[in-house]
């Protein structure tokens, strides 16, 4: 960042770019935030089999196995005693064969208890992310509003014609300059020589504040638009430098966008 | 307001009117939107320029 450069932009060029980057930022902020509900609404709609597979995680079910049996669970293991009240209580709705059998876990005991283990996951984790869904349904960031400032140094630029003969010989082919090419150059003299017989008094409509005395101007847009074409082949241009912030000068120029929703 | 402010204005107000297509752009991405930029400049009154999709 020591290396960054404060750059001169056209002021239209550097005041479109901020606004295009600050309407970028919101717009990708709330598209992420509905990517992400997608996401979790299509992960709780899986069926359950299939949402085992993809968002539980196998240590998971070893840790619940251990707590529930004391160990992860195997076809015919040896069920500690004081366990085996605790997994017939899990597995009661399993009652086609016995799930114990001479204090060891039988094949259907096993497959009924697996289910249930996996059932209680499968419940626990889509209860967890329901729960996220219905926080960020609550918070979900929506950016309504907002405001935008910018401190700049303005200057003006003066646009001269390029000298097509200096532009030719600069070429390395030496054939071909191309016409109307202009370049920048910084002037403020030529103000004096430009827009002097300009006026802005069509289209403008003057209101004054009956208590403040303030007058305000109000231009429509097809005034903008006349103003446009009028300068549009002036050879002066506002340049806008922003400020960096530990600028300490009190004389500058500042923008603000603000942008709200009707 | 002297002939150089005067000048001054409205090198201004072009580089606003400039920004319309930009704004024009984005309000057909955002249509329920309102955009407006003002800018302070020393020795010139502020301007507020203001976009918004007519209904």
């Amino acid at each position: 960042m020591s290396d960054f450069q404060y750059v001169s932009l056209g002021f239209a060029e550097f005041v479109g770019q901020l606004l295009t980057e600050t309407f970028e930022a919101t717009i990708n902020a709330q598209q992420y935030q509905l990517r992400r509900y997608a996401e979790l609404q299509a992960a709780i709609d899986l069926p359950d089999e299939q949402f085992l597979l993809q968002f539980i995680d196998p240590q998971l079910v070893f840790t619940r196995e251990t707590l529930i049996a004391g160990s992860p669970i195997a076809r015919q293991m040896i069920v500690p005693p004081e366990r085996q009240a605790f997994i017939l209580e899990l597995t009661e709705e399993f009652e086609e064969e016995s799930v114990i059998f001479k204090n060891r876990l039988t094949n259907y005991g096993f497959e009924a208890l697996r289910a249930v283990i996996d059932e209680q996951l499968v419940d626990e984790q889509k209860a967890s992310l329901q729960a996220l869904l219905n926080r960020m349904e609550q918070a979900r960031l929506v950016v309504d509003s907002g405001e935008i400032n910018a401190k700049l140094e303005l200057s003006s630029l003066y646009q001269t014609a390029t000298d097509a003969s200096a532009e030719t010989a600069a070429g390395n082919d030496g054939k071909t300059a191309v016409s109307g090419v202009k370049r920048l150059a910084a002037s403020d003299a030529v103000l004096n020589t430009t827009l002097v017989n300009s006026t802005l008094s069509s289209g403008v409509k003057e209101l004054v504040d009956a208590e403040t005395l303030e007058k305000t101007l109000f231009l429509d847009g097809a005034t903008l638009d006349k103003t446009l074409a009028a300068t549009a082949d002036s050879p002066v241009r506002i340049s806008a430098k922003p400020l960096p912030s530990s600028n300490s000068s009190s004389v500058y120029s500042q923008v603000t966008i603000r942008f709200k929703t009707v | 307001m002297t002939p150089a402010q005067q000048q001054q204005l409205q090198l201004l107000l072009a580089e606003l009117a400039r920004l319309g297509p930009v704004a024009e752009a984005w309000l057909r991405r955002q249509p329920d939107k309102v955009i407006s930029i003002e800018v302070h400049t020393p020795g010139l009154p502020p301007l507020t320029v203001e976009w918004q999709r007519s209904s």
